[in-house]
């Protein structure tokens, strides 16, 4: 260790000494001259101390569970934590607490929005026949209402957050016809999923509130959807998440 | 190598004979890709908050990339290591497509963010580390993006600089001005501003 020897210093080495991107020889040396240089030493130390508050900081952001299928995670049902961590994630601030950006979205603004209400109350309660193809004849429901939209359509899988398809039904709606499909959890709640041709929203998600239903609704290049339920928000929304990826218009065959 | 990310690439699905019906679930996506995928979006959803400064987006690019990412999973070679695959993926789609959907979305800036601080705060130490990661949100993207790969992720810089495609030099060089920034304003202040306090 001859000190003469020693490059000198730069901020260069000390922003690598902090990352810990020095080889052991170099390290030594700017520990030693951090010991001679209690300026330099104070830097290196905000520095990291910074450093560690960022790791903390981030860390405390909150992660959205998002929807991808993932069959051996089980379902997303509340009361095994999994509501925590969905609401923790959903629309939750970057910290908790945090609120998030105000509502787009009235009922009875858009058409669109009106029909998948009232759609939505009228079969929801329904007893009798809530659909017109049940979900037994899914292939059928599918080829049917793809055909009657115009474009094929998947019928998404909610099983990942513990919806069962109970099947479907076409509706007038303006010009093109609409198609409802229902879903019900194990407690029998009905959640549905409104979709028509034509881009009426934007391709992110609005929220909007009627009564004790709440929808959210959004668009792609093909359809516009809502999902309607009556479910705290952000369950509602991580449906919305699960239905989109579903939809992609990406994962469509052409 | 990285050509194969390029977003905008589309990935055929192989059932594409099929007409208009599907299983969602094909037999490809295993539940060990997806949860492999999943386990990591933790870590996407940082960067993401990291490369938009905004909740709202940075949840949809975590979704997105995510979706991506299992399309595209059969590209990936098996010795390629997932996380900077999926940032560099990120990173791809926020470069491509975010910045232009942006100016559409009424998202949260930093001065909303910094509104919301006003709040009172409960701890003392949670309001600080809020202000923090406010600071860092508002420092210049390039120098943001080097310090949060290494600083908070924890990557080499060997590692930063291939998800970047930038040089190591560039890597240090920014995490020299980040650091010489967030080092300038008093971290325990009252009074949390944007600008750069000194």
């Amino acid at each position: 260790m001859n000190s003469q020897a020693v490059p000198p210093i730069a901020e260069e080495d000390l922003v690598r000494y902090v990352d810990n991107e020095l080889s052991a020889e170099r390290r030594r040396e700017v520990e030693a001259y951090l010991k001679e240089n209690p300026e330099a030493a104070a830097c290196v130390e905000a520095d990291r101390q910074i450093a560690v508050s960022l790791r903390t900081a981030y860390s405390r952001v909150k992660a959205e569970p998002p929807s991808l299928d993932a069959p051996s995670r089980g379902r997303w049902l509340p009361r095994t934590g999994i509501a925590a961590s969905i609401a923790a994630a959903l629309l939750v601030g970057v910290f908790a607490g945090w609120s998030m950006k105000p509502d787009a979205g009235q009922p009875g603004q858009q058409p669109f929005l009106t029909d998948a209400l009232t759609a939505h109350r009228t079969f929801t309660v329904e007893v009798a026949h809530p659909v017109e193809v049940a979900a037994s004849d899914q292939r059928h429901l599918a080829t049917w209402l793809g055909n009657r939209l115009n474009h094929p359509l998947r019928i998404p899988d909610l099983r990942v957050a513990g919806l069962t398809l109970m099947g479907g039904r076409l509706l007038p709606s303006g010009i093109d016809p609409a198609a409802q499909l229902m879903y019900d959890d194990e407690n029998g709640k009905r959640v549905t999923v409104y979709l028509r041709r034509g881009v009426d929203g934007e391709p992110k998600f609005q929220f909007v509130k009627s009564g004790t239903e709440q929808a959210f609704f959004w668009s792609d290049t093909e359809f516009t959807y809502a999902v309607t339920g009556d479910m705290p928000r952000p369950e509602l929304l991580n449906l919305a998440h699960l239905i989109q990826t579903q939809f992609d218009p990406l994962q469509q065959s052409n | 190598m990285k050509r194969e990310f390029l977003f905008g690439r589309r990935w055929n699905n192989s059932d594409s004979a099929s007409v208009g019906v599907s299983s969602v679930y094909e037999e490809e996506l295993l539940p060990d890709h997806t949860q492999r995928l999943l386990r990591e979006s933790p870590a996407l959803h940082r960067y993401a908050v990291t490369l938009t400064c905004d909740q709202t987006e940075a949840e949809d690019l975590v979704q997105d990339c995510l979706e991506r990412a299992l399309r595209k999973w059969s590209l990936r070679r098996p010795s390629v290591p997932l996380r900077p695959w999926l940032f560099r993926m990120m990173r791809n789609l926020h470069v491509s497509r975010w910045r232009r959907l942006r100016r559409h979305s009424n998202h949260i800036g930093l001065d909303d963010l910094e509104d919301q601080l006003q709040a009172p705060a409960s701890q003392q130490d949670s309001a600080e580390l809020k202000h923090l990661l406010i600071r860092m949100l508002a420092l210049p993207e390039d120098q943001r993006e080097a310090l949060f790969l290494v600083g908070v992720e924890g990557f080499t810089y060997a590692e930063a600089a291939e998800i970047l495609n930038v040089a190591e030099g560039t890597i240090m060089s920014r995490i020299s001005r980040a650091r010489a920034r967030l080092r300038e304003a008093p971290r325990a202040s009252e009074r949390p501003h944007l600008r750069s306090v000194t």
